[in-house]
């Protein structure tokens, strides 16, 4: 897409007319631009069976559980705290002991092909358990998790209800419907709607657009154009759940790339957790995008990043209409 | 103060009303806690809510358990973070931990500022020997009480009592 042409698309929808503006290429260029990411919400991730209800009604219970873990009191919600947007504020998680990673949401987590910041599981179920195998965050053995499965009426009951037999003497088939347990109930996990899916479907459907404001708009120009954002956090997730280079020097040569709803209401930012602020999230990543923009600039496209969340950032530590 | 005058005093806020605001709900473990304020003033008490709320002033936390669950599952009960947090007080004694934490983290995804979950949250932690993460709705509370609150002082102490008797085998203290 030319730039200019998007550039009058986005000037004419901040007018409130973008087709009564003349300029129909530039309508058409801004809903091309628009309209891969969404729209949202999406499908539901999760079939929508009584059998993947029992496992996500089991998966729900283990989560919120602090007994899954072996010891510590350290739970799945413990780091993927509900009120916080599944994420626990903190640069690098915690959990029996210090993680060196920052945690990702769950939110719109089945929406992924690759999960954790290495991306190096692309099967849920299976990245479900990857907490228990680490003794920094709930570790727990198969034969720990099968014992309480067995153990409590409950827990018990629900399996049975899920996987059609109570938890059988294969410890290790124990853990892998656990996983596929808590797989079940993530993938429930969904991002509201914004007041960018608002701008985006009415340009999309050619009906009078909810104007955005002037800087959200212009963010979402560079966002769109010169910033090259949309070459890694593409589509209704924001992600195109490949691995590049991470801003941040560390542990890890490449990194998934996170998805952007309500990304300002998690900070801190990147794989490390090291940026505290969207402002300093938008400046150049180790991949040199995006490159070259002015704190003007950088401003508006916080501004856009702002719009997409449903609700007012989080903490006060999120970037907010302030300059960057 | 304890759980019957907390239960008393959610009742009366109560009365013309049909849950307690944000900041209250839930005596404290043990006694703690407190912090009712009111709440909306155009919704008719609900029996169920009133009924369980008595039973929980009463110690009689298992009846209270299936009033709440029931109070919750439709509206306007299913969006009232006191009740939430009630449910997760009265699973507490119960001895049902899983269920315990479910109901104060719903509360909070209901309402994150809500004072008396963040307490008992903090509080259930101690009890599982999970210090830092007892310590942290004390700092979010911190934050929140910018005039002194009971749900603060509360937890604060909690948290005393606690590096006291348990200092040297906190989680993550040796890890």
């Amino acid at each position: 897409m030319r730039a200019a042409t998007l550039a009058f698309a986005l000037a004419a929808a901040l007018a409130g007319a973008p087709a009564a503006a003349g300029d129909e290429a530039g309508h058409a260029d801004l809903a091309d631009a628009l309209r891969p990411f969404g729209p949202w919400p999406a499908a539901p991730a999760a079939a929508d069976d009584p059998a993947d209800r029992a496992a996500a009604t089991l998966g729900e219970q283990l989560f919120f559980s602090p007994r899954l873990g072996d010891g510590g009191g350290v739970r799945c919600a413990s780091c993927h705290e509900p009120w916080r947007g599944y994420v626990d504020g903190r640069a690098r998680a915690l959990g029996r002991a210090q993680g060196e990673r920052n945690t990702p949401t769950l939110l719109d987590v089945a929406r992924h092909r690759r999960f954790g910041w290495d991306g190096a599981r692309t099967d849920l179920a299976t990245q479900a358990l990857r907490p228990l195998e680490d003794p920094r965050e709930m570790p727990a053995s198969a034969a720990h998790v099968a014992a309480l499965l067995r153990g409590d009426a409950t827990l018990s009951a629900r399996y049975a209800a899920a996987f059609g037999a109570p938890p059988g003497a294969d410890d290790d088939a124990v853990l892998g419907a656990v996983g596929r347990a808590l797989a079940a109930y993530v993938a429930t996990l969904a991002s509201p709607r914004t007041p960018f899916d608002d701008w985006r479907d009415a340009v999309v459907a050619g009906s009078p657009a909810p104007a955005p404001a002037a800087a959200a708009a212009r963010g979402f120009g560079l966002f769109a154009g010169r910033g090259g954002c949309v070459g890694c956090h593409a589509g209704p997730t924001f992600s195109d759940d490949a691995l590049h280079a991470p801003l941040a020097a560390g542990a890890l040569a490449r990194v998934r790339t996170p998805g952007l709803r309500g990304v300002a209401a998690s900070p801190p930012y990147m794989h490390d957790g090291s940026i505290a602020t969207l402002c300093d999230a938008v400046r150049p990543h180790a991949d040199g995008q995006p490159a070259g923009l002015s704190p003007v600039q950088r401003t508006d496209l916080v501004a856009f990043l702002l719009t997409l969340q449903a609700g007012p950032a989080s903490g006060g530590r999120a970037s907010g209409p302030s300059p960057c | 103060m304890t759980i019957r005058s907390l239960a008393l005093l959610a009742l009366a806020a109560g009365a013309a009303s049909a849950a307690l605001a944000a900041g209250g709900g839930g005596g404290g473990g043990g006694g703690g806690g407190g912090g009712m304020t009111t709440l909306s003033a155009q919704q008719p008490a609900d029996p169920q809510y009133t009924a369980a709320v008595k039973a929980i002033g009463d110690e009689h936390f298992a009846d209270a358990i299936p009033l709440l669950e029931a109070y919750t599952s439709k509206e306007p009960g299913a969006k009232d973070a006191d009740a939430e947090n009630w449910l997760g007080f009265a699973y507490r004694h119960t001895g049902n931990f899983d269920a315990a934490f479910l109901h104060y983290d719903r509360a909070l995804a209901i309402d994150p500022k809500h004072r008396g979950a963040h307490e008992y949250m903090g509080e259930a932690y101690l009890l599982l020997n999970n210090l830092p993460q007892a310590e942290e709705h004390l700092a979010v509370l911190d934050k929140l009480c910018w005039l002194p609150c009971s749900e603060y002082s509360t937890l604060k102490g909690k948290v005393a009592a606690y590096k006291t008797a348990h200092a040297s085998t906190a989680v993550g203290s040796s890890n």
